[in-house]
């Protein structure tokens, strides 16, 4: 009897337990039920961040990758003035071509100077108006010691993140070519851009002062980034088709150690950036016949690594982007450069007396070009013999 | 008066919903929450980093704003247990909203994190094509951002009506 108590009472205790482990897991199951939706979205909002932390420099280097194998494919070499093409195994696209190069209007009826003044932010004042002989002079005479110092500061660190012209890792700026584009005998600057672009824009002033170090612009007009780039003051190679979906191509350069040949696209100024596709781009490019242009324009797609504008090559050496972008926004609200209140003639003397960060980086951009051209002619223009140039080349991997 | 009555009662529960000092919490940390992940994302999908704002400011606050007041509301209806399911799927579409946006708000021209995503499937030239599409449009993407998360907004005060 006392047995059979014992088992009745160790079995309802044995119930009671398991009771209270089954209240006990479904308190536990219905706490998490309640907390389940918020982990939901937590989890997506890391998702979300890490994905995006990650994903930058991963596809990055995959497409970098990508991109290292297809333009390691064989490739056809173009002699000049040949029938049939020549079937060589090259690992970049290899030019070596005669003509003239394309040589703009100087005024366009449909895209005229506009002389009213307007608000920073939606101004077009004074654009596609050429620059006076003393404006151009800052460019095409403008001082060696402003490049020595800038390039000095590029060694010293003191422009921090905002100049970039490194040719080493997977996220290099800069790719070094097999072959330059070469045109009567000299290699080339290739430059394509848009009008509309805020980038192309800023970077336009460290590429006169460069090219100006290399040989003389005639003419140079002033422009604006479209107003959906902020509008910023720039300089033009030639009159910008502002008003309307066209190609820029040519400029009034000069030089008896490179070429310059410049693709410009344009889209209505008033808009934000944009590209009219490669197609149409190619397509009148090629309705101008010229050769240097058409060839030009191919060597680019066969790099294909284009990834924005402004796009440039520098003899050997290939820039995927700008090589400094400096817009003076650290003074102003987030999102909004200063250099988008600055008329021209504030930028022409910021550069003929750079006393700012501004004027300083665009000089240090222009050093970094430099760099570049002396690496690509062996060092025979006047400028390559600064003391600063040397030290680039070897700093950033040009040589 | 039928009308009257939904509309006063959707008041009614946004009301009950920011008069609580714990509501309003969860809203001011969303707001500075997505505030940092759209910037964030603008920041990475920039040129180097630098970050040039190609909409208007005010569309970029906006974008915060309705994505933190439509997690606040779906934070609300897990708690309250009303249709538990798409206050959780509202609360991930606040996520995801500003994260797009984000993608879309800088500059065009050099847009590292769009082209690493479109440049394996498209090439380089195929991908420049649809940044550039991208950058055109990006005030309307962001508008129509906006007004998702508005419409879904709207969508779950009906649902907490009921």
């Amino acid at each position: 009897m006392f047995k059979m108590a014992d088992n009745y009472s160790s079995s309802k205790e044995n119930k009671e337990e398991i009771d209270k482990n089954l209240k006990g897991n479904e308190k536990k199951k219905f706490e998490i039920n309640k907390y389940l939706p918020y982990i939901l979205i937590i989890l997506v909002l890391v998702v979300v961040i890490v994905l995006f932390a990650n994903l930058s420099s991963e596809l990055n280097g995959i497409s970098n990758k990508l991109n290292s194998l297809s333009s390691a494919k064989p490739t056809t070499s173009v002699t000049p003035n040949s029938t049939t093409e020549n079937s060589t195994i090259l690992s970049d696209p290899s030019y070596n071509i005669t003509g003239s190069l394309i040589v703009p209007p100087k005024s366009l009826p449909n895209d005229p100077v506009i002389t009213a003044n307007a608000s920073f932010g939606s101004r077009l004042t004074n654009i596609n108006q050429p620059l006076n002989k003393s404006e151009l002079a800052l460019f095409n005479n403008a001082n060696d010691s402003y490049f020595e110092e800038a390039g000095q500061m590029i060694l010293n660190g003191t422009f921090g993140g905002y100049v970039f012209g490194s040719t080493v890792g997977s996220n290099a700026e800069v790719k070094i070519l097999d072959n330059p584009f070469v045109v009567n005998g000299k290699p080339s600057v290739i430059y394509f851009g848009s009008t509309t672009c805020i980038f192309c824009g800023e970077n336009r002033w460290a590429m006169a002062l460069a090219l100006g170090k290399f040989g003389n612009f005639s003419e140079l007009y002033k422009g604006y980034s479209s107003f959906g780039d902020h509008d910023i003051p720039t300089i033009y190679w030639a009159p910008a088709h502002y008003n309307q979906s066209a190609e820029d191509l040519g400029n009034f350069y000069s030089s008896k150690y490179i070429n310059f040949i410049s693709i410009e696209d344009d889209l209505p100024i008033t808009g934000g950036f944009q590209l009219n596709p490669m197609s149409t781009i190619g397509a009148r490019i090629n309705a101008t016949n010229n050769s240097v242009y058409i060839n030009a324009f191919k060597f680019i797609l066969q790099l294909n690594n284009f990834q924005g504008t402004p796009y440039t090559i520098w003899g050997k050496y290939n820039v995927l982007g700008a090589d400094d972008a400096d817009f003076g926004f650290k003074s102003e609200p987030s999102g909004n450069p200063s250099i988008e209140y600055k008329t021209h003639n504030m930028v022409f003397d910021n550069i003929s007396h750079p006393n700012s960060e501004f004027g300083y980086l665009e000089y240090a951009g222009a050093d970094l070009y430099i760099a570049m051209t002396c690496a690509s002619i062996n060092n025979t223009a006047p400028i390559c013999s600064l003391p600063v140039i040397p030290k680039l080349e070897s700093y950033e991997g040009y040589n | 008066m039928i009308a009257i009555n939904f509309k006063s009662k959707k008041l009614s529960i946004l009301k009950d919903i920011f008069s609580k000092p714990l509501y309003l919490a969860i809203l001011v940390v969303a707001a500075v929450l997505y505030y940092f992940l759209l910037y964030t994302i603008i920041y990475m999908s920039s040129f180097r980093g630098i970050v040039i704002l190609t909409v208007p400011v005010y569309m970029f606050y906006l974008l915060v704003i309705t994505s933190a007041i439509l997690i606040t509301i779906s934070i609300y209806g897990i708690r309250k247990r009303i249709a538990i399911k798409d206050a959780t799927a509202g609360g991930v579409v606040s996520v995801v909203m500003p994260s797009v946006g984000g993608l879309v708000a800088g500059c065009g021209c050099s847009a590292p994190l769009l082209s690493s995503l479109l440049i394996p499937v498209l090439g380089s030239i195929g991908a420049e094509g649809i940044l550039s599409y991208l950058s055109a449009y990006n005030v309307y993407i962001l508008g129509i951002l906006t007004v998702i998360n508005l419409l879904l907004v709207y969508y779950q005060l009906h649902l907490l009506s009921r």
